[in-house]
Protein backbone atom coordinates (compact mmCIF):
# COMPACT_ATOMS: atom_id res chain seq x y z
CA UNK A 1 0.00 0.00 0.00
CA UNK A 2 1.46 3.51 -0.48
CA UNK A 3 1.92 6.22 1.46
CA UNK A 4 -0.39 8.39 -0.33
CA UNK A 5 -3.34 5.38 -0.01
CA UNK A 6 -2.43 5.29 3.38
CA UNK A 7 -2.53 8.97 4.84
CA UNK A 8 -5.62 9.39 2.07
CA UNK A 9 -8.13 9.74 4.69
CA UNK A 10 -6.32 12.75 5.94
CA UNK A 11 -5.49 16.32 4.11
CA UNK A 12 -2.84 16.17 1.64
CA UNK A 13 -0.84 19.05 2.40
CA UNK A 14 -0.59 21.00 5.87
CA UNK A 15 -0.72 24.51 3.88
CA UNK A 16 -3.77 26.17 3.51
CA UNK A 17 -4.00 25.82 0.08
CA UNK A 18 -6.94 24.14 -1.24
CA UNK A 19 -6.13 21.12 -3.30
CA UNK A 20 -8.84 19.11 -5.98
CA UNK A 21 -9.18 16.72 -3.14
CA UNK A 22 -10.25 19.36 -0.59
CA UNK A 23 -12.85 20.92 -3.26
CA UNK A 24 -13.89 17.49 -4.18
CA UNK A 25 -14.93 16.60 -0.31
CA UNK A 26 -16.63 20.09 0.31
CA UNK A 27 -18.35 20.02 -3.22
CA UNK A 28 -20.52 16.46 -2.69
CA UNK A 29 -20.23 16.87 1.08
CA UNK A 30 -22.27 20.27 0.53
CA UNK A 31 -25.21 18.67 -1.48
CA UNK A 32 -25.20 15.69 0.78
CA UNK A 33 -25.67 18.50 3.49
CA UNK A 34 -28.47 20.72 1.40
CA UNK A 35 -31.14 17.43 0.74
CA UNK A 36 -30.21 15.45 4.50
CA UNK A 37 -31.03 19.37 6.38
CA UNK A 38 -34.13 20.10 3.87
CA UNK A 39 -35.70 17.01 5.56
CA UNK A 40 -34.53 18.33 9.01
CA UNK A 41 -35.90 21.55 8.43
CA UNK A 42 -39.26 20.57 8.40
CA UNK A 43 -38.31 18.94 12.14
CA UNK A 44 -36.94 21.98 12.58
CA UNK A 45 -39.76 24.45 11.59
CA UNK A 46 -42.47 22.58 13.87
CA UNK A 47 -40.36 22.72 16.98
CA UNK A 48 -39.71 26.74 16.46
CA UNK A 49 -43.68 27.00 16.28
CA UNK A 50 -44.22 24.52 19.04
CA UNK A 51 -41.60 26.00 21.45
CA UNK A 52 -39.96 28.86 20.23
CA UNK A 53 -36.32 29.32 21.33
CA UNK A 54 -35.90 26.28 23.66
CA UNK A 55 -37.51 24.16 21.49
CA UNK A 56 -35.16 24.60 18.53
CA UNK A 57 -32.16 24.44 21.09
CA UNK A 58 -32.62 20.92 20.35
CA UNK A 59 -32.66 20.12 17.19
CA UNK A 60 -30.37 23.31 16.17
CA UNK A 61 -27.52 21.48 16.23
CA UNK A 62 -28.09 19.00 14.18
CA UNK A 63 -27.81 20.63 10.64
CA UNK A 64 -24.27 21.52 12.23
CA UNK A 65 -23.29 17.43 11.17
CA UNK A 66 -21.88 18.16 7.73
CA UNK A 67 -19.28 20.98 9.26
CA UNK A 68 -18.36 18.67 11.72
CA UNK A 69 -17.66 15.82 8.95
CA UNK A 70 -15.87 18.07 6.85
CA UNK A 71 -13.15 19.76 9.44
CA UNK A 72 -11.52 16.78 9.78
CA UNK A 73 -11.47 16.02 6.40
CA UNK A 74 -9.96 18.72 4.91
CA UNK A 75 -8.57 21.01 7.92
CA UNK A 76 -8.19 24.42 6.06
CA UNK A 77 -9.76 27.56 6.49
CA UNK A 78 -13.04 28.64 4.53
CA UNK A 79 -14.16 24.51 4.51
CA UNK A 80 -16.85 24.65 6.85
CA UNK A 81 -18.01 28.25 5.70
CA UNK A 82 -18.01 26.99 1.69
CA UNK A 83 -20.06 23.68 3.15
CA UNK A 84 -22.26 25.95 5.61
CA UNK A 85 -23.09 28.78 2.48
CA UNK A 86 -23.40 25.85 -0.44
CA UNK A 87 -25.19 23.31 2.11
CA UNK A 88 -27.66 26.07 2.93
CA UNK A 89 -27.69 27.28 -0.70
CA UNK A 90 -28.56 23.59 -1.99
CA UNK A 91 -31.15 23.47 0.81
CA UNK A 92 -32.72 26.43 -0.52
CA UNK A 93 -33.42 25.41 -4.16
CA UNK A 94 -34.83 21.91 -2.59
CA UNK A 95 -37.67 24.37 -1.19
CA UNK A 96 -36.54 25.02 2.22
CA UNK A 97 -38.99 26.58 4.29
CA UNK A 98 -37.12 29.95 5.31
CA UNK A 99 -36.29 30.53 1.35
CA UNK A 100 -33.11 32.46 0.85
CA UNK A 101 -32.91 33.47 4.64
CA UNK A 102 -31.55 29.78 5.21
CA UNK A 103 -28.55 31.35 3.96
CA UNK A 104 -28.00 33.58 6.98
CA UNK A 105 -27.67 30.25 8.88
CA UNK A 106 -24.79 28.70 6.67
CA UNK A 107 -22.96 31.90 6.54
CA UNK A 108 -23.00 33.35 10.33
CA UNK A 109 -22.78 29.34 11.50
CA UNK A 110 -19.57 28.63 9.14
CA UNK A 111 -18.38 31.92 10.40
CA UNK A 112 -18.71 31.23 14.40
CA UNK A 113 -16.66 27.75 13.78
CA UNK A 114 -14.33 29.04 11.57
CA UNK A 115 -13.34 31.56 14.49
CA UNK A 116 -12.96 29.16 16.66
CA UNK A 117 -11.14 27.39 14.74
CA UNK A 118 -8.36 30.06 14.16
CA UNK A 119 -7.61 29.65 17.63
CA UNK A 120 -5.98 26.46 16.56
CA UNK A 121 -4.88 27.66 13.19
CA UNK A 122 -7.06 25.13 11.72
CA UNK A 123 -4.53 22.21 12.54
CA UNK A 124 -5.41 20.62 15.79
CA UNK A 125 -8.20 18.03 15.50
CA UNK A 126 -10.45 15.28 17.78
CA UNK A 127 -13.91 14.77 19.42
CA UNK A 128 -13.77 17.52 21.95
CA UNK A 129 -12.67 20.32 19.17
CA UNK A 130 -15.36 18.78 17.28
CA UNK A 131 -17.41 18.95 19.60
CA UNK A 132 -16.65 22.99 20.68
CA UNK A 133 -16.83 24.69 17.37
CA UNK A 134 -20.23 22.92 16.70
CA UNK A 135 -21.50 23.77 20.02
CA UNK A 136 -20.93 27.47 18.72
CA UNK A 137 -21.73 26.91 15.60
CA UNK A 138 -24.84 25.97 17.26
CA UNK A 139 -25.48 28.97 18.94
CA UNK A 140 -24.81 31.15 16.36
CA UNK A 141 -27.64 29.27 14.26
CA UNK A 142 -29.95 30.87 16.90
CA UNK A 143 -28.40 34.40 16.76
CA UNK A 144 -29.59 33.88 13.38
CA UNK A 145 -33.22 32.80 14.51
CA UNK A 146 -33.36 35.24 16.84
CA UNK A 147 -33.04 37.60 14.63
CA UNK A 148 -35.21 36.26 11.06
CA UNK A 149 -38.26 35.46 13.74
CA UNK A 150 -38.02 38.45 15.98
CA UNK A 151 -37.11 36.90 19.64
CA UNK A 152 -36.63 40.00 20.93
CA UNK A 153 -39.78 39.80 23.24
CA UNK A 154 -38.98 36.56 24.60
CA UNK A 155 -35.51 37.20 25.87
CA UNK A 156 -35.57 34.93 29.12
CA UNK A 157 -36.49 31.56 26.83
CA UNK A 158 -33.62 33.31 24.85
CA UNK A 159 -30.87 33.11 27.42
CA UNK A 160 -32.08 29.86 28.68
CA UNK A 161 -32.17 28.23 25.07
CA UNK A 162 -28.21 28.83 25.05
CA UNK A 163 -26.84 25.76 27.20
CA UNK A 164 -29.47 23.84 25.47
CA UNK A 165 -28.15 24.98 22.19
CA UNK A 166 -23.86 24.45 22.95
CA UNK A 167 -24.88 20.88 24.64
CA UNK A 168 -27.20 20.00 21.19
CA UNK A 169 -24.74 21.40 18.84
CA UNK A 170 -22.11 19.72 20.13
CA UNK A 171 -23.34 16.49 20.57
CA UNK A 172 -25.50 16.02 17.73
CA UNK A 173 -22.94 17.76 15.32
CA UNK A 174 -19.74 17.53 16.87
CA UNK A 175 -19.85 14.03 18.08
CA UNK A 176 -21.76 12.53 15.28
CA UNK A 177 -19.36 14.19 12.94
CA UNK A 178 -16.36 13.06 14.22
CA UNK A 179 -18.18 9.03 14.44
CA UNK A 180 -18.96 9.65 10.81
CA UNK A 181 -15.23 10.78 10.10
CA UNK A 182 -14.26 7.67 12.04
CA UNK A 183 -16.25 5.81 9.89
CA UNK A 184 -15.19 6.64 6.69
CA UNK A 185 -11.63 6.77 7.84
CA UNK A 186 -12.25 3.27 8.63
CA UNK A 187 -14.18 1.96 5.79
CA UNK A 188 -11.53 3.67 2.99
CA UNK A 189 -14.52 4.55 1.48
CA UNK A 190 -12.90 8.08 0.90
CA UNK A 191 -9.63 6.67 -1.05
CA UNK A 192 -11.91 4.53 -3.63
CA UNK A 193 -14.84 7.66 -4.19
CA UNK A 194 -11.35 9.69 -4.58
CA UNK A 195 -10.04 7.45 -6.85
CA UNK A 196 -6.52 6.71 -4.45
CA UNK A 197 -7.05 2.81 -4.01
CA UNK A 198 -4.14 1.72 -6.02
CA UNK B 1 -29.33 49.46 17.23
CA UNK B 2 -30.87 48.64 20.63
CA UNK B 3 -28.99 47.68 23.52
CA UNK B 4 -30.89 44.39 23.36
CA UNK B 5 -29.84 43.50 20.46
CA UNK B 6 -26.17 44.74 21.30
CA UNK B 7 -26.04 42.53 24.26
CA UNK B 8 -26.98 39.37 21.74
CA UNK B 9 -24.36 40.34 19.92
CA UNK B 10 -21.80 40.63 22.24
CA UNK B 11 -22.62 37.46 24.22
CA UNK B 12 -22.12 35.27 20.97
CA UNK B 13 -19.01 36.86 19.74
CA UNK B 14 -18.00 35.96 23.69
CA UNK B 15 -18.89 32.77 23.01
CA UNK B 16 -16.54 32.15 20.12
CA UNK B 17 -13.51 33.51 22.22
CA UNK B 18 -14.63 31.33 24.80
CA UNK B 19 -14.41 28.59 22.37
CA UNK B 20 -11.23 29.21 20.61
CA UNK B 21 -9.71 29.51 23.74
CA UNK B 22 -11.35 26.13 25.35
CA UNK B 23 -10.34 24.09 21.64
CA UNK B 24 -6.53 25.12 22.65
CA UNK B 25 -6.67 23.40 25.78
CA UNK B 26 -8.60 20.12 25.29
CA UNK B 27 -6.76 16.84 24.47
CA UNK B 28 -6.32 16.66 20.40
CA UNK B 29 -3.74 15.76 17.57
CA UNK B 30 -2.23 17.91 14.92
CA UNK B 31 -1.47 15.48 12.55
Amino acid sequence: MSTQAVASAKPETRGYAWTTRDIIIVAVLSAIVGVANTGLSFVFQMALAGAGAIGSAFFQGMFGWGRSLVYPLVRKPGAILAVGVLGTLVAVLLGNPAGFYTLGWGILQGLAAEGVLAFVRWKKQGPWVNFIFSAVNAQFGTLWTWYLYGWSKTMDQYWLSIPLTLVSGGVSAGLLGWYLYKLLESSGLLRVALGRDS
Amino acid sequence: MDSQFLLVIAANIAIVIVGGLLAKVVPGSKT
